[in-house]
């Protein structure tokens, strides 16, 4: 099938979503640092986020206050845990969750056909966040 | 006191009336929900080269509870859902009539479901389970010749779930009325290699309500064991499937309908394999794949089911049992390639298919019937090339153009098949126009070709279907509302039907021939939809179609109507639709659907879903003529059922959780 027709797509609106949603996850989950270093993993894919809005994205997770990742091990922050405190992690693959945990605030991935959110309550409770009761689903 | 209760009840029906105005915005949730539909959304537009297409997405499909397909054919403009006389799904049935060639062609993925002797494979896999279904693609006239060498007037495209949305495993249950069970699962996940997986079962008992007439009880049930399975890694896939089937076929070939109770029957199992290559960085694409389908079919009848001539007496012989056991294979292949120049495009690719049926039983009654030691088969090869030219990012032109030769058993001639196609697409931010010419010939279904030459001793050839369409779509894009209007007339000549005369011996004469005049249809359909606000959307469409010599050689204008409500709060979904259709022939029908949703957790979803919920969603027609009179100089014998709904009513109710 010719390739043609892909034009004003609604890939833009897709990618601003993903990065509004992002956007969100991090002044929920670190609005302590909401202002500052921002580290997005690129290879999970293209994100359009809002950067006017929020803090300033660097290249190096080592800098980053918060870090939004599909792959830990592939950051070279090594040892993975030590190396991450003090650092916000939003996973952005549900496996990566899993696998870790004990140190992500929160995740937002695709499953079951469908994009999810999950903010850590072990996470929440521990740094005496409130959270707005539409979000109680999204706590795990 | 009483003022408070007024006030009460005011607010209660303020919000079931106007949702909206009763919940607050949830500003992440809604998101969310926006994100999806979206995310759905963008893969459409893709496709807008390959025709005219209406799209479920998988969140319209969640949200609709969609089961079966045969609740999507329900909603297709231009077409009545009927089931024909063997309970089997058949959008063009009428009684004793050929398989249009100009029907509807099914794919999963890129592999499109053919019966070289049942005539489309929709007919088994529209009442078949479809939660490995993703979304669900159709498109309105000749699609991209590069879909298939078969074309349709309408092709459905259903995309098996993909792995990268799913990481899941899935464990769910339904059933429904009239004791209806369904048991599925899937797994579908990426592993750290790279290494992409779909793995599907089902085990399916799908009840029907029964028809009572004259005494007799007409079955439609169907029990359905379904395992499907899909690996792909970088530019590689592989697709399993096998399925194994016990229908029972409603009244079938009885010609007074009046099957023995239990009968009549048929046990089927199906094999599928199919190697699938993409490069989208060279534009290489292939696949081979192969099937394989065994039925033993069982008919008793209280009537006879059919009537022979002894060949060396000429005595008739009535039976009133069918005992046989058919083979079926297809093997498809095809590979294309896709350049691009400046502003061109181009593909060409080569596709060579080979479909092949053999009895290896036939047993009539107590008669035992010598089948031909030989396989029944055709293969196709064909050559395809579509061009498109985009001088600037709005406009687009394309051409396509097929030949394809079809290589049919001796007794059969072989055939040449054209088509061609040429596009012109208008695409902007708020505007889409498309406008397509098409036009070519089709030839018979082999099962037609067959049951000529075999069942009704005619050798004279028959001619290829031809047909020209040319078809023109506006949609006007605001934000989130979009309002399209699509016009297209099309003319069918040559239109395969069944010749019926009494010659003056008192024999039935009967032959498949093709109408003398053309078969002319013009169709208007208006598509309005709108996401009135996070919580709340609206879509309908009204249609009408115009016939011109439609098998009676008469005119006649159908028209429907679908208006389709979904609400989403908090973990709340609710659907409603209702679907009218006015006919021709046929009486008015309304189709009301309604799913509800509750999805606490990421977990764990409960829905109930009515089906048909007002009882008056269809209306099929048959007839079956006893020939056994004329042996005594009597006329035949015609008995009618009328107004059998090929859509039970029904409640559903579900259940999904994720591991």
């Amino acid at each position: 099938m010719l390739t043609l027709g892909a034009l004003y797509s609604q890939a833009d609106d897709v990618e601003r979503l993903k990065g509004e949603i992002m956007k969100k996850l991090v002044e929920l989950l670190a609005p302590e640092h909401q202002n500052e270093k921002i580290y997005i993993d690129k290879s999970c894919g293209k994100v359009d986020f809002p950067v006017q809005m929020v803090g300033r994205i660097v290249n190096n997770p080592a800098e980053a206050d918060v870090i939004l990742a599909c792959d830990l091990n592939r950051l070279h922050l090594h040892p993975v845990p030590s190396s991450l405190s003090g650092k916000t992690v939003i996973t952005l693959s549900y496996k990566e969750y899993i696998r870790h945990k004990n140190l992500a605030a929160g995740a937002f991935f695709w499953q079951k056909g469908r994009p999810n959110i999950i903010i850590n309550a072990r996470y929440i409770q521990r740094r005496h966040i409130r959270i707005p009761r539409s979000y109680r689903p999204f706590v795990e | 006191m009483k003022g408070q209760r007024l006030r009460l009840v005011g607010i209660v029906i303020t919000a079931i009336l106007f949702p909206t105005l009763a919940v607050a915005s949830d500003d992440l949730p809604a998101l969310l929900n926006e994100y999806a539909q979206k995310a759905d959304l963008s893969c459409k537009t893709k496709q807008e080269a390959a025709g005219n297409l209406i799209i479920y997405t998988r969140q319209d499909l969640d949200r609709m509870q969609v089961k079966q397909l045969k609740e999507l054919l329900a909603r297709l403009p231009f077409l009545h859902y009927k089931e024909n006389n063997f309970g089997l799904s058949d959008p063009f049935y009428s009684p004793y009539m050929p398989d249009s060639a100009v029907g509807i062609r099914l794919y999963i993925n890129d592999r499109s479901l053919d019966s070289p002797y049942g005539g489309n494979a929709l007919q088994a896999y529209a009442q078949m389970d479809m939660s490995y279904i993703d979304h669900v693609e159709i498109y309105m006239g000749a699609p991209a010749l590069s879909f298939g060498a078969e074309q349709g007037a309408f092709v459905i495209k259903l995309y098996t779930k993909d792995p990268q949305r799913e990481n899941t495993d899935v464990l769910g249950a339904y059933g429904g009325s009239y004791g209806t069970r369904n048991l599925y699962t899937y797994t579908a996940h990426v592993t750290d290699e790279g290494l992409k997986y779909l793995i599907y079962a089902d085990y399916m008992d799908l009840k029907r309500k029964k028809i009572r007439f004259k005494g007799n009880s007409l079955n439609r049930n169907k029990r359905i064991g379904h395992f499907y399975a899909e690996f792909g890694k970088d530019h590689h896939r592989v697709e399993i499937e096998t399925f194994r089937t016990k229908f029972n076929h409603f009244y079938a070939h009885s010609t007074r309908i009046d099957p023995v109770d239990g009968y009549p029957y048929s046990y089927a199992t199906n094999l599928y394999t199919g190697y699938y290559y993409h490069d989208a960085e060279t534009g290489i694409k292939g696949y081979i794949n192969a099937s394989h389908n065994k039925i033993h079919y069982v008919e008793k009848s209280h009537s006879a089911v059919g009537i022979l001539a002894v060949p060396q007496t000429y005595t008739p012989y009535i039976y009133n049992t069918i005992d046989d056991r058919l083979n079926e294979t297809v093997v498809d292949s095809q590979i294309r390639k896709r350049f691009k120049w400046k502003n061109w495009e181009n593909e060409t690719g080569f596709q060579v298919k080979y479909k092949s049926f053999r009895f290896t039983d036939i047993k009539l009654g107590r008669l035992i019937i010598p089948h031909p030691d030989r396989k029944d088969h055709e293969t196709i090869c064909a050559l395809f090339n579509e061009t498109g030219y985009q001088p600037n990012p709005n406009n687009i032109l394309l051409l396509s153009f097929k030949g394809a030769r079809y290589r049919l058993d001796e007794r059969f001639n072989d055939r040449t098949q054209f088509f061609g196609r040429f596009g012109y697409i208008y695409n902007s931010k708020d505007w889409t126009f498309k406008s397509f010419i098409d036009g070519g010939n089709f030839i018979p279904e082999l099962h037609d070709l067959y049951v000529n030459v075999h069942d009704f001793n005619r050798l004279e050839k028959l001619d290829s279907t031809v047909a020209y369409a040319v078809s023109t779509q506006f949609i006007r894009k605001e934000g989130d509302r979009q309002l399209s209007l699509f016009l297209s007339a099309t003319e069918v000549q040559n239109q395969l039907y069944l010749y019926t005369k009494l010659d003056p011996a008192g024999t039935i004469v009967r032959y498949y021939d093709t109408l003398d005049a053309p078969m002319r249809f013009y169709n208007a359909r208006l598509t309005y939809q709108d996401r009135l606000n996070e919580h709340n959307s609206i879509a309908g469409d009204c249609w009408g179609m115009h016939t011109d010599n439609r098998n009676d050689n008469q005119q006649s204008n159908d028209y429907g109507a679908t208006l389709s409500h979904d609400f989403i709060w908090s973990t709340w979904t609710l659907h409603n639709d209702l679907i009218y259709r006015h006919l021709a022939s046929y009486r008015e029908t309304w189709n009301w659907n309604m799913a509800l949703t509750w999805s606490p957790d990421r977990s764990l979803s409960l829905y109930i879903k009515g089906e048909n919920l007002l009882d008056k969603g269809g209306d099929n027609r048959y007839f079956a003529v006893d020939p056994t009179p004329l042996i005594v100089g009597q006329p035949p014998l015609i008995t009618r059922l009328n107004h059998v709904d090929p859509f039970d009513r029904r409640i559903w109710i579900g259940v999904e959780y994720q591991f």
